[in-house]
């Protein structure tokens, strides 16, 4: 072929992938907002007294004098923060969360939590409520009425977009060899297969109606697959393998956390669980790069740091009625505290990084205060202070930081690198295969935002980042429908961890902060990274209520 | 459930932040994009200089380095080729205030869409055209042989440098002769001496020290010290060449009495000196055309009188840049105000000025540096000319030479040029800086008015 003709084709479908990401980017946010719920009340409370109506708006409603309450009682008797009103799969419960007058259902005192039925007299202090369905005769208890605007299609337009994108960039480079080779397609052909396995099962055996998140998480490692493939061929089975579990795992954890009282009960295993999972990683562990992180089993290696990370959610996020009667951190303060001293002495500072950040997170979405957070900050400065002053080597790893040019070949080279060739990328990318940074050692790991910007281009490269951006901001857009505060706890402390990973990765890549070796969610190579990153997904899948509640006829 | 919304704001918060970075990253990569691609660490660039494409030429527009079948090429002069290394630059990029290297991203033609993989029609490469007058350089280089030192030539109107010599300097077809020089001729090879070095001045200094004596004192043209070819000073004697008796300002000037102005410094005091050595550039680098010049220096608050007198001299620690001498002359030139320099031709031009001295010291000044063309050095050096100028043998220890200077301007409307020419290790400024000054102002002067 001639020299031009191939230059065109090329740059033909440089320009075709970038225009089908960003048509991936809008459809995917645009249509996460199809068929939520309106905002109905799902059953009425109606005053004995005055005859008014207070709709009940979620799923959990803590009902009080205060005026944070989501049902506000403006009754002199009652308590601040008197009970708790939630749904469950098995209809309404009422719990008295340590009120002083207590809780009255039908004139009797209840002691635990009780279920309802409609038309049951509630009382607080002196005040009763009446339980009624809504007056547009929604059933409460069936979900039959959200499913009136379907449209299969949809989703499958989607992912078809992301196939036909994955399929293009990985025959770019076969274009300037002029040479197919059947085998070369074969990662290719597996991934597409998984993901339209991925995508049935959701739609059609468990009866999803969204398929919004998956797409995008589908899209992005679908990137990374692409990098990986002609960076190093030999670790392309793994990367499936891993995308493969991430799936599966991403549709159990949405089974196992169905119901939010149970996994309450199960969390101190888990915080066990989790501290042993440390203890074995310091005592069996071997130091790579510096960091203290990788075990290996026979033939396979792993970082329990990744999974520790799942644990960690589960043992910060609550439901509501638990947050109500239970107002005290310190359990899961001291579980961070170990996981973050832990992660210190493996020296995986990045990681230690996002831990601290989630702690933030959930500890003021679970107690609303600031003074915990200022004290957890002070608390933290300090510690760090004392580490670097009694271990003043640790510095000396972030002391590159903003000088990155003049040690380019010491300290500074791996951000040297990535800055010098995301350059050479310029906006369309000088195509998948042809970059130099693939060489740069762990490029497909803690360099893959500077592989991006130069295989892809920086349109690409910016657009992944605006999916875990839109994810994040996603996981804090739907968190008031979802089914539990534990859901919401959890989705945020998720979109938390994936996006201060994201932000530690491409930012300390780029010298913009200091570089501490962390994966790319989704993208980077990794076992690991990828099956938590699809896990962390599920949490902000299950906090979205059409995951349980909206099913496909 | 309600709260738990509102506190995940901070979740929207962190996302916002997470946004912001990613735009900070933006705005990085579009201005600095074509910075790190040219990093020598690139692989798709496997030899910067064989992939410049840009020309450079000369205010004339004589190539002086060209790409050709992705070889970089020079002058075909050798003498040329050597004239404006330093300011062109070499293949190897030692020199690092060269064009070549400060201005490969435009000479390179970076496109921020395509990055390296820019085909060739959008690839445009831009020439630069330097100030320089190759003809003017090689006849500087020819004058100055095979002495180190520097000269340098600058229209004090327009700021315009014609003529930026440095040596040694060496064929940039053959950088092997500095790698393997045992012999030290070719030491420093790679320094561009008019920007980034700076030579004790010697009597050229006591401009400096007559600018702070006629700003800080009402009398002193009249102002009469002796001379009696010593003076002992807290214990130590300084030194004059010849025994001048009472002398005034002007004869004093003319004669380059060292004791009048060692006496002069001393009257003046630490902090008059000092501030007008401040004002007049020294302690300060200059920037233009992505250059940076070394700072000249002058630093008493350590001296005791005996060596505040002899920095009123130019020795001490004092320290000019050629650079800076050159500007110090135009704004001599310019009634007290210096035009910036420049060394790339620039299609608008935007001069930038920086007042120096008062209009009346600088006049003054100006009326006796041509006292001292008339008086001493002789008009014939710089026929028609009107040249105002200063010499300077500067001490620079026991077993070496001196180094010989001469500063001045042509004060002729039609030529506004100014001059500073420094002669390593030479001997008297007016023996060996002189001639060379004379031979490429001259030549300077004609290709002005031609």
């Amino acid at each position: 072929m001639n020299i031009d003709v191939i230059f065109f084709t090329e740059l033909s479908i440089k320009i075709i992938i970038i225009i089908l990401s960003l048509i991936i980017l809008f459809s995917c946010f645009l249509s996460m907002k199809n068929q939520i719920r309106k905002k109905n009340g799902l059953i009425i409370l109606q005053n004995e007294h005055t005859k008014q109506e207070i709709p009940v708006l979620y799923w959990e409603n803590s009902i009080g004098r205060s005026k944070y309450c989501d049902i506000i009682i403006d009754d002199p008797t009652a308590s601040r923060e008197h009970a708790v009103l939630f749904r469950r799969k098995d209809g309404w419960f009422l719990l008295d969360t340590n009120s002083k007058t207590g809780v009255f259902v039908n004139g009797q005192r209840i002691k635990k939590k009780t279920k309802l039925n409609v038309n049951d007299k509630i009382s607080f202090g002196t005040t009763s409520l009446v339980l009624h369905k809504t007056s547009d005769s929604r059933e409460i208890f069936s979900n039959s009425d959200l499913t009136k605007k379907t449209k299969p299609l949809k989703p499958a337009r989607k992912l078809f977009l992301v196939t036909l994108f994955i399929i293009l960039a990985f025959t770019q480079p076969t274009i300037k060899s002029q040479k197919i080779e059947v085998i070369t397609f074969i990662p290719i052909l597996v991934f597409i297969v998984l993901s339209w396995t991925f995508f049935l099962i959701s739609i059609f055996v468990l009866k999803r109606c969204t398929f919004e998140l998956e797409t995008l998480a589908i899209f992005l490692s679908g990137i990374g697959l692409t990098l990986i493939n002609y960076a190093k061929p030999g670790e392309t089975l793994l990367q499936l393998v891993a995308i493969g579990s991430g799936m599966c795992l991403f549709c159990f954890m949405i089974w196992f956390i169905k119901n939010p009282d149970l996994v309450c009960k199960m969390r101190f295993l888990i915080a066990i669980t989790a501290i042993t999972l440390f203890i074995f990683n310091l005592i069996f562990a071997k130091e790579i790069n510096g960091a203290k992180n990788w075990i290996k089993i026979a033939t396979i290696s792993f970082q329990p740091s990744e999974f520790i990370k799942i644990a960690f959610i589960f043992v910060g996020t609550s439901t509501l009625d638990e947050l109500q009667t239970t107002k005290n951190l310190s359990g899961f303060i001291i579980f961070s505290a170990i996981c973050i001293v832990f992660l210190f002495f493996m020296k995986d500072f990045g990681t230690a990084c996002i831990f601290f950040v989630t702690f933030l997170i959930i500890a003021f979405m679970r107690s609303g205060s600031l003074r915990t957070i200022i004290l957890s900050c002070s608390a933290a400065s300090l510690g760090l202070f004392l580490i670097l002053t009694f271990k003043p080597y640790i510095k000396d790893r972030f002391a590159v930081w903003g000088h990155v040019w003049e040690q380019a070949n010491e300290l500074g080279y791996q951000q040297t690198r990535v800055l010098t060739y995301s350059a050479s990328g310029g906006l369309l990318g000088v195509g998948v295969g042809n970059g130099y940074l693939k060489n740069i050692f762990s490029a497909t790991g803690d360099l893959i935002w500077g592989m991006i910007c130069e295989e892809l281009g920086l349109i690409i490269a910016i657009v992944v980042a605006l999916i875990i951006a839109g994810i994040a901001f996603f996981a804090h857009f739907y968190n008031i429908k979802s089914r539990s505060t534990f859901y919401s706890i959890a989705s945020c402390a998720a979109a938390t961890m994936l996006i201060t990973q994201a932000a530690l990765h491409i930012f300390g890549t780029t010298d913009i902060l200091p570089l501490t070796g962390v994966t790319l969610p989704f993208v980077s190579h990794g076992g690991s990274s990828m099956i938590s990153s699809f896990t962390l997904l599920a949490f902000i899948k299950a906090a979205d209520e059409r995951t349980y509640a909206l099913k496909r006829k | 459930m309600k709260n738990t919304r509102n506190r995940s704001i901070v979740l929207a918060l962190m996302t916002f932040a997470f946004l912001c970075g990613i735009g900070f990253f933006i705005y990085r990569f579009v201005t600095s994009a074509n910075l790190w691609v040219l990093s020598p660490i690139n692989k798709h660039l496997s030899e910067v200089n064989a992939t410049l494409v840009g020309d450079i030429l000369d205010r004339n527009g004589v190539v002086l380095a060209h790409s050709k079948n992705n070889i970089r090429t020079y002058n075909n002069d050798e003498t040329i080729r050597k004239a404006v290394l330093h300011t062109v630059g070499d293949k190897e990029d030692q020199i690092a205030t060269s064009v070549q290297k400060l201005y490969r991203d435009e000479l390179y033609g970076y496109n921020f869409i395509f990055g390296v993989n820019t085909p060739k029609i959008f690839k445009q490469g831009k020439n630069i055209q330097i100030t320089l007058d190759s003809e003017i350089c090689k006849a500087a280089l020819n004058a100055i042989g095979n002495h180190k030192g520097a000269i340098c030539i600058y229209n004090y109107k327009t700021g315009e440098i014609v003529c930026m010599v440095s040596t040694p300097t060496f064929d940039p077809y053959h950088p092997e002769v500095v790698t393997n020089d045992k012999t030290g001729q070719y030491e420093g090879a790679y320094i561009n001496r008019v920007i980034s070095s700076s030579f004790a001045p010697g009597s050229v200094f006591k401009l400096l020290t007559t600018a702070a004596g006629l700003t800080f004192f009402d009398n002193m043209e009249d102002k009469i010290y002796s001379c009696h070819q010593t003076e002992v000073v807290n214990g130590e004697k300084i030194t004059c060449l010849s025994n001048h008796g009472d002398i005034k300002l002007k004869n004093a000037m003319m004669e380059s009495c060292n004791i009048y102005f060692a006496k002069l410094a001393i009257d003046l005091g630490k902090s008059n000196m000092t501030k007008i050595a401040n004002e007049m550039g020294f302690n300060k680098n200059f920037s233009f055309d992505r250059l940076t010049t070394k700072k000249s220096f002058y630093d008493v608050s350590d001296a005791d009188d005996y060596y505040l007198g002899w920095s009123g001299v130019g020795q001490h620690k004092d320290l000019l840049n050629p650079m800076h001498s050159t500007i110090l002359m135009g704004s001599i030139a310019n009634s007290g105000i210096a035009v910036l320099p420049c060394i790339v031709k620039h299609n608008q031009v935007n001069k930038k000025v920086e007042r120096f001295l008062t209009k009346e010291v600088a006049d003054k000044l100006k009326e006796m540096m041509r006292y001292n063309v008339t008086a001493n050095y002789g008009d014939s050096m710089f026929p028609g000319l009107n040249v105002c100028a200063k010499t300077g043998t500067a001490e620079v220890g026991e077993n070496q030479k001196p180094h010989g200077w001469m500063v001045g301007f042509s004060s002729k409307e039609e030529t506004p040029l100014a001059f500073s020419v420094v002669v390593e290790n030479s001997g008297y400024g007016s023996k060996t800086a002189g001639p060379i000054a004379s031979k490429v102002l001259n030549l300077a002067a004609k290709k002005v008015l031609q």
